[in-house]
């Protein structure tokens, strides 16, 4: 009870007026929110909490954020993660078939893209396999989404390795948020059906929960080449759940887990040492996964607090022709907040991650004489990951000038110690102008596939265009690969022109050094020089490319995004993304991030409108110019326009009902592919469908 | 497998110990911060004497799905000055639901705010004080605003319209609020 005191001295001596010595005389029962205790100044001066490391409003963050809101979500008619993430400036996302995509911040994508730190409510959702994200798997009812924050620019001071060119947090609706029932369902051109159900309630006063399912069958694209139905099939289910409960006064403590499996299909592209050589398939990756996650957060005292999360997942994927992994993650993370020294407000935190696979060859439904494309030794691997991380945000001047100074270290299993500083500087001159500036180093350390691992990437048949020796020549690489770096100089400036109009521009130049690359070795005739003399007609040609660090890269770019409230009933949002990229590689090495897998240009524009209160019509144009080489093999990507519209009607209270059309300029439209070339072309469709949404 | 299997009993268990207390109400930090600043403010506004009876409890109500809604309820029954304040969840916007409410919260992003702030609630006289999250509210016909600025919570009072409405904000409340028009 100490606290309770010095709470209600601390309360009478912030005092001002009559009215706080009626209002502070309330009752600190457990009960109650102690939000309700402070007087009127002291609730005017608490910082709204975010998932981020240390809550921030979007607007003075002296970073490059983009917030997709619940709003944006449902206006959109998008279905899926990654294509919610097309409205954020600066991030690329490149669909290489119905369900694969390549996401990236700031460049440089891919299907195993690395450079990118993915959050679900603070569970990263990337894999260390390959430092990378399967967003076939990533996946929630999107109407519990609240927000999207889509960060670019290193977040690594705080998130740590592989936060090197953005972090996307995603986090989802408190419980007490999503009381009641929700039924959504969709249907159309490509999707089979969508169906999802979402409860939730109170136990009495312990607090809000909710449960939801979902289920999903969805339509694979087109081949390029034949123009044909691709195999890439979707089908998924998933189940999940979350608590919020307040055990006291100062204690927030949040629950949650999910468990999803099912069928992601694929119009593969598979190797094999003897003829046809080149295999046209679909295959079948078999998925599953889930996790559970606690957090619990405590006030300590007006300028004190700590958060505790922990989190369990566990992920398995048969994915036939590259490995059958099984996963398990158990993650730990504490921070300490302080704002005790006037002027400062101070973060500190320590976490754990452990990591536990095994990773065997998968010939789930594929010929046995299928090369693979990636194999690892040793087949099952244990590594853990220590970081200590402090940031300080140190006021210079009141209301003004904020200097913020940060770094992380961070122990991994591959390389050792790593430090990842940050400097930034936040000056708001007004209330409706920020200008922010940062320096930060970060790094991607290697993943799985970096050190131990090895690939098969394609292999060239003989006497065909690309190899006029008389033997089928395989091209495989290998080796360690060491830490990639980054050092990141932004600055941005935030400005609401007027009430209704608002536009936030950064730039930014990135100088990469020791980037993954290939370094082409000696050819080699396999199995062995004998063989290859006596009966040719059982040896390839084997040309190793030795994973090595011999790129040097630089980046640079400018995003700017604008929002205008025309009228109450509508409103536009409009993005621009321009970007360079260059590589330099030592002689005979190519880098696995490639300059021409980026757009120069992107831009967006996307309007809400409400003809009528019950009545919505939005309209999101989109433009992405030529991908000149995602990889070698692949012809070149031309820019494309594309379109997307819906319209929803609401008849009743609680009862929505749209009729979604995308992409819809073109009846089909190549965007990406995969690097690997694991994938044919695919073509993706124009889709129409309608969607329900009822809340009961 | 054995360090995993153990630390994730590890986590079970301390979820289970956490899950075995009892909880309160557990909107997000921002919604219980706007529903406390709700609270803390009407206290600040004169009703004339002909709605609000001297020790009459003070009525506030909450339309729309949000946090803040199911963080003001927690207002129930607490003392605001000198009378109490009574907690209601409205199930529509029509003249009969807000009938009798001297506060009156609309929670961003409903619908009937599309298009401006309703007639029902503009109404000369009526000692309803609106309130709302939704951008621009004392801009578009809404008497007090709640903003995110900064990192915090801010508001904004439309004066004129409180006046139009019969209510008298007090001095130290206009001092801490945007006060437009």
């Amino acid at each position: 009870m100490n606290r309770g005191h010095t709470h209600q001295a601390r309360l009478s001596r912030i005092a001002f007026g009559i009215i706080v010595a009626l209002g502070s005389h309330l009752a600190l029962g457990s009960e109650d929110d102690p939000f309700f205790d402070l007087d009127l100044k002291e609730v005017l001066n608490l910082e709204i909490t975010s998932v981020s490391k240390k809550p921030q409003t979007v607007s003075r963050a002296a970073a490059a954020v983009f917030v997709i809101t619940s709003d944006d979500i449902r206006r959109s008619g998008a279905s899926t993660i990654p294509d919610l993430l097309r409205m954020a400036p600066g991030i690329q996302v490149g669909q290489i078939s119905n369900n694969t995509w390549g996401v990236s911040s700031r460049g440089m994508d891919g299907r195993f893209t690395n450079k990118l730190l993915v959050l679900i409510d603070g569970r990263s959702l990337y894999t260390p396999t390959f430092s990378g994200v399967y967003w076939d798997v990533q996946d929630t009812v999107l109407a519990d989404i609240e927000r999207i924050e889509v960060i670019r620019g290193p977040g690594a001071a705080l998130w740590g390795a592989n936060a090197v060119n953005g972090v996307i947090n995603i986090i989802t609706k408190s419980s007490a948020a999503t009381q009641g029932g929700l039924i959504e369902a969709a249907a159309g051109s490509n999707d089979r059906g969508t169906g999802s159900v979402r409860y939730g309630g109170k136990v009495g006063d312990i607090g809000h929960w909710r449960i939801y399912a979902k289920g999903f069958d969805r339509n694979g694209s087109i081949v390029e080449s034949t123009g044909a139905r691709g195999d890439d099939k979707w089908q998924q289910q998933r189940v999940g759940f979350r608590t919020d409960l307040t055990p006291s006064a100062r204690d927030a403590v949040t629950v949650q887990g999910d468990y999803y499996d099912g069928r992601s299909g694929e119009s593969a592209f598979l190797n094999s040492l003897s003829a046809p050589y080149n295999i046209l398939t679909g295959t079948t990756q078999t998925v599953s996964g889930g996790n559970l996650l606690g957090r619990w957060q405590r006030d300590i005292s007006a300028t004190d607090s700590f958060t505790v999360q922990g989190y369990f997942d566990h992920t398995k994927r048969d994915w036939p022709a590259h490995s059958n992994e099984v996963r398990n993650t158990v993650d730990i993370d504490f921070q300490y907040r302080s704002k005790r020294l006037s002027g400062h407000d101070l973060v500190i935190g320590a976490g754990y991650r452990l990591n536990q696979d095994e990773m065997t060859p998968s010939f789930t439904g594929i010929p046995s004489n299928i090369l693979q494309f990636s194999t690892f030794s040793p087949a099952s691997s244990e590594n853990s990951l220590y970081s200590l991380f402090i940031q300080d945000d140190i006021t210079l001047m009141q209301k003004e000038l904020v200097l913020t100074l940060g770094t992380k270290l961070e122990h991994n299993d591959y390389t050792g110690l790593e430090h990842q500083p940050n400097v930034k500087l936040l000056w708001t001159p007004s209330e409706t102008t920020t200008f922010w500036g940062s320096a930060a180093r970060a790094v991607r350390t290697p993943s799985r596939i970096d050190s131990g691992g090895s690939v098969n990437q394609t292999v060239l048949p003989p006497l065909s265009s690309r190899n006029p020796l008389a033997l089928p020549v395989l091209i495989t690489a290998q080796g360690r690969v060491d830490t990639e770096t980054v050092i990141a100089y932004e600055a941005g400036w935030k400005q609401r022109i007027t009430p209704t109009l608002s536009f936030d521009l950064a730039v930014f130049h990135n100088n990469y050094k020791d980037l993954r690359t290939g370094l082409f070795g000696t050819p080699v005739c396999q199995p062995s020089p004998f063989v290859c003399f006596f009966t040719p007609s059982q040896a390839y040609i084997q040309q190793p490319t030795l994973a090595s660090n011999q790129a040097t890269g630089q980046s640079n770019g400018m995003e700017l995004s604008a929002d205008w409230r025309v009228r109450p009933d509508l409103r536009f949002q409009f993005s621009w993304t321009e970007l360079r990229v260059r590589m330099k590689e030592e002689p005979h090495a190519f880098t696995t991030d490639r300059e021409g897998s980026t757009p120069k240009h992107q831009l967006g524009l996307r309007m809400a409108w409400n003809p009528r209160s019950d009545t919505d019509v939005d309209i999101w144009l989109r433009h992405v110019s030529k991908l000149p080489l995602v990889s070698e093999g692949v012809p070149p990507i031309p820019a494309y326009n594309e379109a997307d519209m819906r319209l929803a009607w609401r008849p009743s209270k609680g009862l929505e009902l749209a009729l979604v059309g995308r992409n819809l300029l073109h009846k089909r439209h190549k965007e990406f592919a995969s690097e690997l070339l694991d994938v044919q072309q695919m073509q993706i469709e124009r889709a129409v469908f309608g969607q329900l949404n009822w809340k009961f | 497998m054995p360090p995993v299997r153990s630390a994730a009993a590890a986590i079970l268990s301390a979820i289970m110990l956490m899950s075995a207390h009892a909880w309160a109400q557990t909107a997000p930090r921002e919604e219980r911060i706007k529903a406390a600043l709700i609270f803390k403010l009407v206290k600040f506004v004169e009703w004339p004497a002909s709605l609000l009876a001297s020790n009459a409890p003070l009525q506030i109500c909450a339309y729309g799905n949000s946090g803040v809604t199911e963080a003001l309820a927690a207002a129930d029954g607490k003392p605001a000055r000198d009378r109490t304040a009574k907690f209601h969840k409205l199930d529509s916007l029509s003249a009969n639901d807000i009938k009798g409410c001297h506060v009156l919260f609309i929670a961003a992003g409903t619908r009937e705010l599309a298009n401006g702030v309703p007639p029902v609630l503009r109404n000369r006289g009526s000692g309803l004080l609106t309130i709302s999250d939704n951008p621009d509210f004392a801009r578009r016909g809404g008497m007090i605003g709640l903003n995110q600025g900064e990192n915090k919570i801010t508001f904004e009072i439309n004066l004129r319209l409180a006046r139009d409405g019969g209510l008298e904000p007090g001095a130290s409340l206009l001092e801490l609020a945007t006060v437009i028009d």
